[in-house]
């Protein structure tokens, strides 16, 4: 399985300046982070009807060399946040190589249908907003349990809230939305900070759960537990479905049999696992020429 | 004898040279914030130590302030006009010294070393 490690920020903005970006994974390393993502954002709204061809969504933007500098220190994942009107978008997802190659796809609805059609149909992992667009969508009962049973999650970027005070009240208005219309289930927290000094430690963001409406266990789930199962999806998404060949390393051996059974039980199982591997590779063999 | 909170903060600034480290701006600093965000109003508010040079600042506050002196310090984005950050380091009801929190981790650091 995937391993990743708390805490969690899966919402890095992408910054062609090394040094910003430098600076930022800095930070983040020293505040307790181990998992982030680095977020690019594509706006499906302004182009063109006629030019959606079969790949309009941008290639991630190469990042190798952050990655080799914090091999050690931070598992550095690549993530989209689409903004669309319409469901357009979902035939264009459906088409695109260049999207798999984003471990994290999120949405960003701009207006009360997108806010729906995210909920319920987008084929996606994150459903985010535009603190700069203010709380003017805000999210149904309905859609939001929808959203919740497809296993979405609904984010939370404290950033914003810290950079600006307007920006805090919608902010606070968007969680609080949450909170009433689905418990505040299926959040988590990131930054979306543009420097490091709009960035803040996993304990101090958790805490922020007290003023989004949030309890003390969900406030921690949302930069730990909550992250890694969006992370799960996410990676699960990715693959599709999959087919897992279960290799034992040696026989099975059982407690209650003797000494002088158990040796002539291990050929009999060693044989059997000869078998077994001759008839998987027979398997392998055939679905490559299917 | 009210209860308190002691709070070690970490004062992370863009450009230290540029800004006035003292006492009394840190405080105002932060009493603004809580009256921006929570609307109160000059509570009180004591710094017990204060360290320009290592830009460190051990303060305490009534323990019924606690959540919201926590909360608006997260939010402090500016320090005389810089970008900054008050990193909490530790918050507790006992009392705080950074420069003994400090002496230990060296004497623990040389006596690793041995």
């Amino acid at each position: 399985m995937e391993q990743t490690k708390p805490f969690y920020d899966f919402c890095v903005p992408y910054n062609k300046d090394d040094s910003v970006m430098r600076a930022l994974l800095s930070e983040l390393v020293e505040t307790g982070y181990k998992t982030v993502a680095i977020d690019q954002s594509f706006d499906h709204s302004k182009k063109e009807a006629g030019k959606r061809g079969s790949e309009m969504f941008p290639e991630p933007h190469k990042i190798e060399h952050l990655r080799r500098e914090f091999q050690d220190k931070l598992r550095i994942l690549q993530r989209i946040t689409i903004l669309y009107v319409d469901v357009n978008v979902a035939h264009a997802m459906s088409v695109s190589q260049n999207l798999r190659k984003f471990n994290l796809i999120a949405g960003q609805p701009k207006t009360d249908a997108a806010l729906t059609h995210c909920c319920t149909a987008f084929n996606g992992d994150l459903i985010t907003f535009d603190p700069a667009a203010g709380s003017r969508l805000l999210v149904n009962r309905k859609a939001y349990q929808v959203a919740v049973r497809r296993g979405m999650f609904f984010e939370i970027k404290y950033a914003p809230s810290i950079a600006d005070s307007n920006y805090r009240k919608d902010m606070i208005k968007v969680a609080q939305n949450y909170c009433t219309k689905g418990k505040s289930k299926n959040i988590i927290f990131s930054s979306g900070a543009a420097h490091e000094f709009q960035l803040r430690g996993p304990y101090d963001v958790a805490n922020l759960a007290f003023i989004f409406g949030l309890s003390e266990d969900q406030g921690k789930n949302a930069v730990d537990r909550h992250c890694r199962q969006l992370f799960l999806k996410a990676e699960s998404r990715r693959l599709g479905k999959t087919v897992m060949f279960v290799k034992g390393n040696g026989p099975i051996v059982f407690s209650d049999s003797s000494e002088d059974e158990q040796s002539t039980e291990d050929d009999e199982m060693k044989a059997d696992a000869f078998e077994v591997k001759d008839e998987t590779e027979h398997a392998i063999k055939r679905l490559k020429m299917a | 004898m009210a209860n308190h909170y002691y709070f070690d903060i970490k004062l992370k600034l863009r450009d230290p040279d540029a800004v006035v480290l003292t006492p009394a701006l840190f405080r105002s600093c932060v009493l603004d914030a809580l009256d921006s965000f929570f609307c109160e109003e000059k509570p009180t508010l004591e710094i017990v130590k204060f360290s320009a040079q290592q830009h460190r600042v051990v303060f305490r506050v009534p323990e019924e302030l606690h959540d919201m002196t926590r909360i608006s310090i997260e939010h402090i984005s500016h320090y005389q006009q810089i970008p900054c950050h008050f990193e909490i380091l530790e918050t507790s009801k006992s009392s705080l010294d950074f420069e003994k929190s400090i002496e230990k981790t060296l004497s623990g650091l040389s006596s690793s070393e041995d």
